[in-house]
């Protein structure tokens, strides 16, 4: 591309008084060149033709405000990412292209009107939606930075995932040993407001200034350990927090229908670990299975989301005739119903296998698999760690998916119950008996996902796990400010992941709550309260209940709350009275823009 | 043949609105990425797919652009949560006005890329460039009357602005989900219906409007000039004189002669 020809063609714009040609622009030579020629050349427009606006605008309003120029006077003109690397074919045209470019943001910069950043104040607490690991781990987070945090369960105890898992990869650590200390931590500290049973009702607000609706049908003392007082009926309580984060984890998929699932001998890695493993495990220093049958009868916290127990009996199959386990990877996943991994059932199910060698030599496991993702230094070595101690994995192709056939008399053991599955890599159709066929299914969202996106306003993926606001740069960011994801409401984690998403999220929003006041950019809606006419269309449009209606001296009038606004303009687009335009991108900006294209 | 040399070398001018979190995002990932794609689009950044207005689109199309662009995040991804839908709506709406307007509605491209689809969005370009230059330049296409086609876009331009208009698509969630004062909910036909019907009269209208800008015109002229009926001109004459946007200038052979007002 001809940068030179551009310059030449920009400097003889209109109202062009200075065009330069640098070599990088964002080096601090030629920040200082910006800065001088505004002084020398008494500029009161800037636009730099470089890179894109996603990564440079910031800086480049910066050099502008150190010059004393108002640094929303500033425009970009994308003529890297947008002609020099994806037009290299074709030099001249894309010489032309950024000359057109350039010309449409001069257009647009004539119109720019100086801003202000809008402060705004900050309540000094924080809440966390959900009590699992990574709930926990931000709520302590936040306490440990010395911010009052509400830290919101829906069940009667803190621990989410961790309380029906059995142990932990790779290190074999019981769930509920690893839980304790974190648990109490979270419980006695004086700075963390524990609320169990306890659910959103709703949410108003914006950065700095969240009111949360809560019902708890129980309530503790802070700091005091785990002593509840359970209410008769629920209690409503507004917290008024500054920042939110969603830590409401995921659930496991039942496959109803699939592979003859019973929740008896035909279960899930989760039952699994629910109610054979802590028998089987421990079956040599002492028989819990009658233990752990009432634990699960009298348990009572079978809420949503949880994993839905039977509704008939159906006790699972006695541990002790196990002999031979066959694990089904990736159902119900990477197919067309559900297209994502859930990345955490393949370690999961090699930690199950070891899990049950080492508890019985004499158990075979055989773990038919699709790909094999151990992910994360180490796993890999795990991995074949259970290939050492004897497991078989067995890869099948997705369009050949294994068949469990059940026998003539299920409760009988071996009776003809088998696994059919044709190895890909022996290229022959094998049988293998099984007493227990273990099903790794993925996480998926919980059913009420929906309903707390909508009320917190922040987004969810395609596959119904909120949605962060960037993948690599702003990965427990959501693109509304003041509010903060981690944990499998994210996408499925393992534990360690949920831990550090927990206090990646907590020191993120801790940023605006130590600082006590924010900055927000106002690119935000403006209604011209002489045109507006009060009508509540805008309001009942916005997404982000950022409009309200009042009433003034000169009657009905929509008012923005600044703090709210996002500034995606589906108000001013639909205003009938034109009252409502757009900070940065107004009507008059836009249409200068596509009027440069052509000319006249 | 000769035509033929000169339409294929015939490159098209698009305008491209791309939303600031997903599209421009996934544009400049074909950037970083170096997919090639042809140099024929011109990028708007907008925060969201929502701020494209339905007559920027027609504005573009009216000042010299071939064919317009408007990519936003994929339904369901919208960092503004549902933008996206809204979108979607005022373009299918859009689309619907361009055929009344007789523009090809293929010269609007509505479509959906992500941050990370930097391939897709080189692949629309392409796609897109090649399928304008199949319709040709604007009033080339088959379905397009070359004459009076900047005059026409000019009226659903101000067809858009209209209060009735805007107001439809404003509230179309409302109607749709709520009820009205009786109780009764409209569906989704009855609503397009709606739309559709006040799309067209509140054009005509305006195309009566601007048929008397700049000099004061008789019903029969007006209806020559517009290609409506007289029968159909003499209505919006009525309402145009009843808002105070049309006032009667002078009697021309026994027969009144209208002009437009400008309204401030």
């Amino acid at each position: 591309m001809n940068v030179p020809e551009v310059t030449e063609y920009a400097s003889a714009l209109e109202d062009v008084v200075y065009a330069k040609h640098n070599l990088y622009t964002c080096s601090d030579a030629g920040l200082r060149e910006i800065k001088e020629s505004i002084t020398n050349e008494r500029l009161n427009r800037v636009v730099v033709a470089s890179c894109t606006p996603r990564t440079h605008e910031r800086l480049f309003r910066t050099t502008c405000e150190e010059a004393g120029l108002n640094k929303f006077l500033f425009e970009f003109a994308n003529i890297r990412d947008q002609c020099s690397w994806v037009h290299m074919q074709h030099p001249a045209k894309a010489t032309e292209k950024a000359k057109d470019l350039v010309r449409m943001a001069v257009a647009k910069s004539r119109l720019l009107e100086p801003m202000e950043e809008i402060e705004i104040d900050v309540a000094p607490a924080a809440m966390v939606i959900g009590g699992g690991m990574a709930g926990m781990s931000a709520a302590k987070s936040f306490a440990d930075m010395g911010i009052f945090t509400y830290l919101i369960e829906r069940e009667p105890q803190l621990g989410g995932m961790l309380n029906k898992l059995y142990a932990l990869y790779p290190s074999h650590i019981k769930a509920s040993e690893f839980l304790q200390p974190m648990r109490d931590a979270v419980l006695r500290h004086p700075k963390i407001e524990v609320l169990t049973s306890t659910q959103i009702k709703d949410v108003h607000g914006f950065i700095g200034n969240y009111d949360v609706e809560v019902t708890s049908n129980e309530s503790r003392v802070t700091g005091n350990g785990s002593p509840v007082t359970r209410h008769p009926s629920p209690v409503t309580r507004h917290c008024k927090v500054g920042a939110i984060v969603v830590a409401t984890g995921a659930q496991v998929h039942t496959p109803e229908g699939q592979y003859g699932y019973n929740g008896r001998n035909v279960i899930t890695q989760l039952e699994l670990e629910q109610n054979i493993l802590p028998g089987l495990c421990n079956r040599k220093t002492q028989d819990t299975r009658q233990e752990t049958q009432e634990r699960e009868e009298g348990g009572g916290t079978k809420g949503q989301g949880e994993f839905p127990l039977p509704s008939s009996p159906r006790p699972p199959v006695s541990f002790e005739s196990i002999k031979n386990v066959v694990m089904i990877q990736c159902v119900g996943a990477r197919s067309e119903e559900r297209r994502y991994c859930s990345r955490i059932c393949c370690t999961q199910a090699v930690k199950n296998g070891v899990l049950l060698k080492e508890a019985d030599p004499d158990i075979q496991v055989f773990i038919l698999f699709r790909d094999i993702q151990t992910y994360t230094s180490g796993f890999e070595d795990y991995y074949f760690g259970a290939r050492d101690k004897g497991v078989i994995f067995i890869r099948y192709p997705k369009d050949r998916p294994p068949e469990v056939i059940p026998g003539s008399d299920p409760r009988v053991r071996g009776e003809g119950s088998v696994v059919r599955v044709y190895d890909q890599l022996l290229g022959v159709q094998l049988g293998i008996p099984y007493d227990l066929v273990v099903l790794s299914t993925p996480l998926v969202p919980h059913d009420d996902a929906k309903e707390l996106a909508t009320m917190l306003k922040v987004p969810l993926g395609e596959n119904g796990f909120f949605l962060e606001a960037h993948v690599k740069l702003r990965p427990v960011d959501f693109a509304t400010d003041g509010i903060y994801l981690a944990g499998c409401a994210h996408w499925p984690a393992h534990v360690g992941e949920a831990v550090s998403q927990g206090q990646a999220a907590a020191s993120r929003a801790a940023i605006p709550l130590l600082n006590g006041r924010v900055r927000a950019e106002p690119i935000v809606s403006m209604v011209d309260e002489e045109l507006c006419i009060g009508c509540e269309l805008c309001a009942s449009l916005c997404p982000f209940k950022a409009i309200q209606v009042e009433m003034t001296e000169s009657g009905r009038k929509a008012r923005v709350i600044t703090a709210s606004c996002k500034g995606c303009g589906a108000c001013g687009a639909a205003c009938p009275q034109h009252a409502i335009t757009m900070g940065n991108f107004t009507d008059a900006q836009i249409d200068a823009q596509i009027d440069a294209l052509v000319g006249l | 043949m000769e035509d033929q040399k000169s339409a294929s070398d015939w490159e098209p001018r698009i305008l491209g609105f791309l939303c600031n979190w997903c599209s421009y995002a996934g544009a400049d990932l074909a950037g970083v990425s170096r997919f090639q794609y042809p140099p024929t689009v011109r990028i708007i950044r907008v925060m969201c797919s929502a701020r494209v207005e339905p007559a920027f689109v027609l504005r573009a199309l009216r000042r010299g652009s071939d064919g317009v662009l408007v990519l936003g995040c994929h339904l369901g991804d919208c960092h503004y949560i549902s933008g996206n839908y809204r979108c979607k709506e005022r373009m299918e709406m859009t689309k619907e006005l361009l055929k009344i307007v007789g523009v090809d509605p293929e010269r609007l491209y509505l479509g959906w890329v992500s941050a990370a689809e930097g391939q897709q969005f080189a692949r629309i370009v392409a796609s897109f460039t090649d399928q304008l230059k199949a319709i040709g330049p604007v009033g080339k296409a088959k379905s397009e009357t070359p004459d009076n086609i900047k005059e026409n876009l000019a009226a659903a331009i101000d067809a858009l602005s209209s209060d009735r208009v805007r107001w439809l698509i404003g509230e179309r969630e409302t109607l749709l989900e709520g009820e009205n004062v009786y109780g009764e909910q409209m569906s989704e036909q009855e609503y397009q219906k709606l739309l559709l019907e006040s799309l067209v009269d509140e054009y005509k209208c305006s195309k009566v409007a601007l048929s008397i800008t700049d000099e004061p015109l008789s019903v029969k002229e007006i209806a020559g000039r517009t290609r409506l009926t007289a029968r159909e001109v003499l209505p919006y004459i009525g309402l145009l004189k009843h808002s105070g946007r049309a006032v009667q200038a002078d009697v021309v052979d026994r027969s009144p002669r209208y002009k437009a007002v400008k309204v401030v």
